[in-house]
């Protein structure tokens, strides 16, 4: 997992719980590198799952609903830092539909070695249906980052999230 | 606030200092690995296209190299058949000029024979210069290395020559270097070739006066010796402004000296290549007027006499006890061959009128000497003379290849063939009185 999403996750941390409780999370996980993650490196994703769970325990909110609380944080996160992929885009369908050529083509440019999550896209009527390939299991980030893209274009969006199988997961967005 | 608070305070500016500075570097990675990851693009498609055309002007290069080796051949053979075909029938006529000058004629008929006599001899020159030429620029010609006596080699050329110097009341003179070695290795006939056509160069230019062979030792090591070799003849001379073209292939001094003087202007530019190719050097001194020097170097190899193991019989046999075969396809060129023979006094001449008639005439009787044209129908001389070569014979007889193929590949052929010698046509009665001379010293009775 890019070394960006650790980052981020920690900023949130800070930001929401504070930095004693940051550091409190970064002991329990037992961390190989004590939590010295840099934006530019790619790393364990278990490593972000055992600090989410040790958030979890300390401030007894549920998993999902932290990541998914990440997921939205972290949407806001890339149109700060890549605000060249928001620039043009004012819908968040024609946004959601370029995931996967356009911003993954990017990322893989600078890390020819990252294995991104794939997000399958159809648009059906009002409907736009996201398929999401991943078996790292952060389906609910991927919710998360949808949220915050409604957020972000001004919309409310009705999710319906079905798990097709292990791995797979459908959200069928109207607005 | 008490210390400790500003301690907390200026220790979390500093934290904060340093995540800004983090993010900040890794921020400025990414842009450099993106910048990275262009430039690699670029180098990659700028390789991509470089190899393409790479490959496309190799291709091109291919192409046209193939095309200019195509050419090549083109024209080597082109001049092969084109020497075949004018030889052919130039040897009916210089045959039957020959021929003709020796019957009764009048003056003017005389005349006018000598002129079909000297036009087709300077044709036949013209055309073995051309080849030459085109065989040493080409690349083609290999220079032979045979034990030779440079005295005995060049005394024939002045001998071939004295006919041609009292035509023009020139006095041939030479002067032989004493140190000259007895045998050194060389290609005799390029040498004969390069001085007898600067003698010949003297000789016509000269008017009543003197043509010089010197032949000098210049460097002598314990198993090379270099020679210089000039001739100094005293006649018009050269203008200084014409010497630099001298070497050049179809240049004259001048267009008035080309009518006056004649000739192909190809002499000089074949000896320049020659003498080039047995890595020596030619050049020329002259006074407008009084005379010129031709001279050029030329280092061989010290050489001794191989003992001749074979014992040639001297015993002379009458010309009419000779059998002699002409293997011949074409009417005229029988006809001219065995009137030459005839007058050379040889009338026991058979002819066949191809290779299988040869064949053939073999179950019954054999023969001494075999003149064997190259191509016939049926069966061409190289393959009736390996044929006779088979056959258990007692007395096998002794092969000239006659041909109008003039080329040095050809001898070589015959010679592997089985033939004894050659003769290009068209036959010079000279050359061919020679051989037979030669011959009957030659052949064991």
């Amino acid at each position: 997992m890019k070394g960006m999403v650790f980052t981020e996750f920690f900023n949130l941390v800070e930001t929401a719980f504070g930095a004693d409780m940051l550091d409190d999370i970064i002991d329990d996980a037992n961390l190989p590198n004590d939590g010295a993650y840099t934006a530019v490196g790619t790393y364990d994703h278990m490593e972000l799952v055992a600090m989410v769970v040790a958030l979890s325990t300390r401030s007894g909110m549920p998993v999902p609903d932290l990541v998914k609380t990440f997921g939205t944080y972290l949407f806001g996160r890339f149109v700060a830092l890549y605000p060249k992929f928001f620039t043009d885009v004012n819908d968040s369908f024609v946004f959601l539909s370029g995931i996967e050529d356009i911003i993954h083509a990017e990322v893989l440019k600078l890390y020819p070695d990252a294995s991104l999550p794939k997000f399958d896209v159809q648009i059906e009527g009002d409907e736009l249906i996201m398929t999401y390939h991943s078996n790292r299991h952060f389906a609910d980030l991927a919710e998360g980052l949808i949220i915050g893209a409604a957020q972000h274009f001004n919309e409310n969006f009705e999710i319906v999230k079905t798990n097709l199988d292990e791995n797979s997961t459908e959200f069928r967005i109207t607005r | 606030m008490n210390d400790l608070d500003l301690t907390v305070e200026k220790l979390q500016r500093r934290l904060a200092r340093e995540k800004r500075a983090k993010q900040e570097a890794e921020k400025l990675l990414e842009e450099k690995s993106l910048d990275l990851y262009r430039a690699n693009q670029q180098l990659s498609t700028f390789a991509a296209n470089l190899e393409k055309i790479v490959e496309q002007r190799t291709h091109e290069l291919k192409i046209a190299l193939l095309k200019a080796e195509a050419a090549t051949r083109a024209k080597t053979e082109f001049l092969a058949t084109i020497s075949h075909e004018i030889r052919t029938p130039l040897n009916g006529v210089i045959g039957m000029a020959s021929i003709l000058i020796d019957t009764p004629l009048d003056d003017e008929q005389l005349n006018f024979v000598q002129v079909i006599d000297t036009c087709g001899k300077s044709l036949l020159s013209l055309i073995n210069d051309i080849l030459d030429l085109t065989k040493i620029e080409s690349g083609n010609l290999e220079l032979e290395q045979q034990t030779i006596s440079i005295v005995d080699e060049f005394l024939n050329c002045l001998t071939m020559l004295e006919g041609q110097a009292a035509k023009q009341q020139v006095t041939l003179r030479k002067t032989f270097s004493p140190n000259i070695p007895d045998y050194v290795l060389g290609d005799a006939t390029r040498l004969k070739q390069i001085v007898t056509n600067l003698l010949s160069n003297a000789i016509k230019f000269t008017d009543q006066g003197n043509v010089t062979l010197n032949v000098d030792v210049i460097e002598k090591t314990h198993s090379t010796v270099t020679f210089k070799i000039s001739v100094s003849d005293t006649g018009i001379g050269i203008p200084s402004d014409k010497i630099d073209c001298l070497f050049k292939p179809f240049s004259q001094v001048d267009s008035s000296t080309t009518r006056k003087y004649g000739g192909t202007g190809l002499g000089l530019a074949i000896c320049a290549k020659l003498v080039n190719l047995m890595g020596g050097e030619i050049g020329v001194e002259s006074e407008y007027g009084k005379g010129t020097t031709f001279f050029f170097t030329f280092t061989a190899q010290l050489a001794t006499q191989e003992v001749s193991t074979k014992t040639h019989h001297a015993t002379q046999q009458g010309n009419e006890l000779l059998s002699i075969l002409i293997v011949e396809d074409n009417l005229i060129n029988q006809k001219v061959l065995q009137i030459s023979l005839k007058k050379l006094g040889f009338t026991n001449v058979t002819i066949a009128n191809d290779g299988m008639e040869c064949v053939e005439l073999f179950n019954a009787q054999t023969f001494d000497v075999i003149f064997m044209d190259m191509q016939m129908p049926r069966l061409d001389g190289l393959d009736a003379t390996r044929i006779i070569r088979s056959l258990d014979l007692a007395k096998p007889p002794y092969i000239i290849a006659l041909t109008a193929n003039a080329f040095q590949e050809d001898v070589k052929l015959c010679k592997e063939a089985g033939m004894n010698d050659f003769l290009a046509k068209p036959l010079d009665t000279k050359i061919l009185k020679e051989k037979i001379e030669l011959l009957n010293k030659q052949i064991e009775f």
